[in-house]
């Protein structure tokens, strides 16, 4: 998993699995049933892919069974992919049932080239701040070398031996973008400052959303969330909502901006989500 | 100038002779194991290490063989962990040997027949089975009338989509 980018989150992703590793002592709970019991049809599934404008592109998956995952219930069944069943991404191209054909050497090129496999991801993985996965459930990761291509469509299919294959859910990446406004370093009053956040250039098919996590030495720590509609290329941290009594003194800052397009889904599962996200982001210094 | 040209035609017998009048040699059975790297000619993957048995029985003019042989397990050079092609089969070889005194030239050819299994992330995701000519070059060296050492270059022809070569060492034993 690419560290430079999940620094931002480590805190978070401390606070959160250092509670689901409380919550989950054992590796297949009850909550959890194995794929070959359950029909494609019978399935929700969660599909995320984000790029943070390294070189690599990383995606979630999380499948449930007859409802769809929520962080609220209880009763939720989580599926755990068996050796028969397996999730696939890729470039565009739809993934087959990868039998090769004679020419073995260069097929297998082209599948490592085009497309990669999900890997089971382990509790108290750490995950992007606008992930949808339950990370303390059983949840799926894959990382890919990304595409120069622009506009690049991206594939996540599920390959079954015993059951339909579900390989239509698309969904197109925003285009790269930076972060022009605030610059590493800067330095806000959380009290008193309005903080604006600018980015180019901008995508007109893309929704936006920003977060702000803060922590500071004493250990204080507070999120904040904005959400745009579109995307005109700036947004506007209103003086005083990034103040809590939880702050005080010296604390860094980091505005992530997240653009945020949703996919075609395939209808072979009983429902479910796809969606690709470019996040940027950056650190701040804040002060009461 | 006139010894010149006998000299070059004197020559020019020698390698004749050398190359169509075959040596004696002792009939018999013979074994041969070896081991060696082997390359695809597809170079997005890495070497590989071979090993070869073969039983078979050596004539005047003609070796004859049969054995079997570990191709490689060869892994794509900036590829996915467990994604690898794994090549093993069989064949049948004919050589023809040449006496160069010090050590014996065996030049053969023959048939394999491969089996390959590709799989990307420790999935299986293709099998091939086929039948692929290859040729043979082999230095062979007697220490004594038991044992002699051997090392040699073969080339496999499009196994699975790509040639193999394999440069490999080893021992045989005469019967």
């Amino acid at each position: 998993m690419k560290r430079s980018f999940l620094k931002v989150f480590v805190k978070c992703g401390l606070l959160l699995s250092s509670v689901t590793l409380l919550v989950t002592a054992c590796d297949d709970s009850d909550d959890t049933v194995r794929s070959d019991d359950v029909a494609t049809g019978q399935m929700y599934a969660t599909f995320q892919i984000f790029s943070d404008g390294s070189d690599e592109i990383y995606a979630e998956a999380q499948l449930t069974k007859d409802s769809p995952a929520s962080s609220s219930s209880r009763s939720d069944i989580y599926i755990a992919l068996t050796d028969r069943d397996r999730l696939w991404m890729s470039e565009g191209e739809e993934a087959g049932s990868f039998e090769l054909d004679d020419d073995l050497f260069g097929g297998l090129e082209n599948i490592d080239r085009n497309q990669v496999a999900f890997e089971r991801a382990g509790v108290g993985e750490y995950f992007f701040f606008n992930s949808l996965v339950i990370s303390e459930q059983r949840w799926y990761f894959a990382e890919h070398e990304k595409s120069e291509t622009q506009g690049q469509t991206y594939r996540v299919s599920l390959i079954r031996k015993n059951g339909r294959d579900a390989n239509g859910s698309v969904v197109v990446m925003p285009d790269d973008y930076q972060l022009v406004n605030p610059v590493f370093s800067d330095s806000f009053s959380r009290s008193e400052d309005d903080i604006a956040v600018e980015w180019s250039p901008i995508d007109t098919a893309a929704t936006i959303t920003i977060e702000v996590l803060t922590s500071c030495q004493d250990g204080g720590f507070e999120s904040y969330t904005q959400t745009l509609n579109s995307d005109t290329g700036t947004a506007l941290i209103p003086a005083g909502d990034l103040e809590s009594f939880s702050l005080e003194g010296s604390c860094t800052s980091t505005i992530s901006v997240s653009k945020n397009r949703l996919g075609t889904f395939d209808s072979t599962f009983r429902g479910g989500i796809i969606s690709a996200h470019q996040l940027r982001s950056v650190s701040v210094s804040t002060l009461d | 100038m006139k010894n010149t040209m006998l000299k070059r035609k004197h020559l020019f017998l020698s390698s004749i002779l050398l190359i169509f009048c075959p040596p004696v040699f002792s009939e018999g059975l013979i074994l041969d194991l070896t081991g060696g790297i082997s390359h695809t000619e597809n170079n997005s993957y890495k070497e590989g290490a071979s090993f070869e048995s073969a039983f078979g029985y050596a004539w005047d003019a003609v070796h004859l063989k049969a054995g079997t042989g570990y191709l490689g397990n060869f892994e794509l050079e900036h590829g996915e962990d467990n994604t690898d092609i794994e090549v093993k089969g069989g064949f049948i070889q004919v050589a023809l040997p040449f006496d160069l005194n010090v050590v014996s030239l065996e030049i053969g050819a023959g048939i394999y027949a491969t089996w390959a299994d590709a799989r990307y992330e420790g999935i299986k995701v293709g099998d091939n089975q086929e039948l692929n000519p290859f040729v043979d070059l082999r230095v062979v060296k007697n220490l004594n009338d038991l044992i002699s050492l051997q090392g040699g270059i073969k080339h496999i022809d499009d196994v699975s989509g790509s040639n193999l070569f394999i440069t490999n060492f080893g021992i045989r034993f005469s019967f």
